[in-house]
């Protein structure tokens, strides 16, 4: 569910940011700087700043949204804890996306571009028929990255929220470590790894099959053939 | 003059320290835990076959059963 979450926001988001940014002049240079920064961060660091972050004592985003009236706390809430670890994850690993989509976006050929105006195509026509066939196996490699790192996602819950409360972000990472380090169970630890590893090996060969045959299809019958 | 090319199979051997390394840091770990995964211990370095088992426990077979 979280890896579902977080691709559907990230992989929209990150399109949109990549559309959004500037294909020439200096400003491109301090965007992709900026795109850059989250993640130049250690993930335990990620988990470390967002954990003060979030704390309604002390942290920008807990103090914050406690003096708007908004009950937050992730320490206690499952809800919270769960948004808190969303919005971490989408600050963190969003600029990926958003690197990835501005490289495809910047290698299409001018030329696209100017038969586009010709025939008078719309924004959204530019967008469904050129940027987004140009851009497909990047997003590919994008979806593939961000799910297998959502999926095997340890670090930041575990600094975060420690898998609370409760066992509400105790993600299956988490429950590995526990019973391989925490009670020594190593034959089952081990049974679980070998099947959490296959889950994601198989997820990711569904994924690229489904949208390298799309691929092929489209290349074999033009764009929008079904 | 044109110039014959001998086809051969050579070049793998230039793969090959490529190859030696992904064995050690990936295919012999993932080997171990295969290994742990299909063996019991009591302790002592004396591991012991118990098949399944453990496959079997973390799934559904192991509440059915």
């Amino acid at each position: 569910m979280f890896s579902g979450l977080i691709l559907a926001i990230e992989i929209p988001l990150g399109i949109l940011i990549a559309l959004a940014m500037p294909k020439r002049g200096w400003s491109v240079s301090v965007c992709l700087v900026l795109m850059a920064l989250p993640l130049l961060i250690p993930w335990n660091v990620v988990g470390t700043i967002w954990q003060v972050f979030g704390r309604v004592d002390i942290g920008l985003l807990g103090h914050g949204l406690a003096s708007l009236g908004i009950d937050y706390n992730y320490t206690q809430d499952n809800l919270d804890a769960w948004l808190t670890l969303i919005l971490m994850d989408v600050w963190h690993w969003t600029s990926l996306v958003v690197l990835l989509c501005y490289s495809g976006l910047v290698s299409i050929p001018e030329v696209y571009y100017q038969a586009a105006r010709i025939d008078g195509a719309s924004r959204w026509a530019v967008f469904r028929f050129i940027q987004l066939p140009k851009i497909k196996r990047v997003l590919l490699i994008a979806v593939l990255l961000r799910f297998m790192d959502s999926f095997m996602i340890y670090t930041e819950p575990f600094v975060v929220t420690g898998g609370g409360p409760g066992n509400s972000t105790t993600f299956l990472s988490i429950d590995l470590v526990q019973m391989a380090v925490g009670q020594f169970d190593l034959g089952p630890a081990a049974a679980m790894s070998l099947i959490y590893f296959l889950i994601i090996l198989l997820v990711c060969w569904v994924f690229y099959t489904v949208m390298t045959s799309y691929d092929n299809d489209e290349q074999l019958n033009g764009p929008g053939a079904q | 003059m044109s110039i014959q090319k001998v086809q051969n199979n050579k070049a793998w051997f230039m793969v090959m320290p490529v190859l030696i390394l992904v064995a050690i840091s990936a295919i012999i770990p993932l080997m171990t835990v295969v290994n742990y995964s299909v063996q019991d211990t009591f302790g002592n370095n004396e591991f012991f076959w118990v098949g399944t088992e453990w496959f079997q426990e973390i799934t559904l077979l192991g509440a059915i059963s």
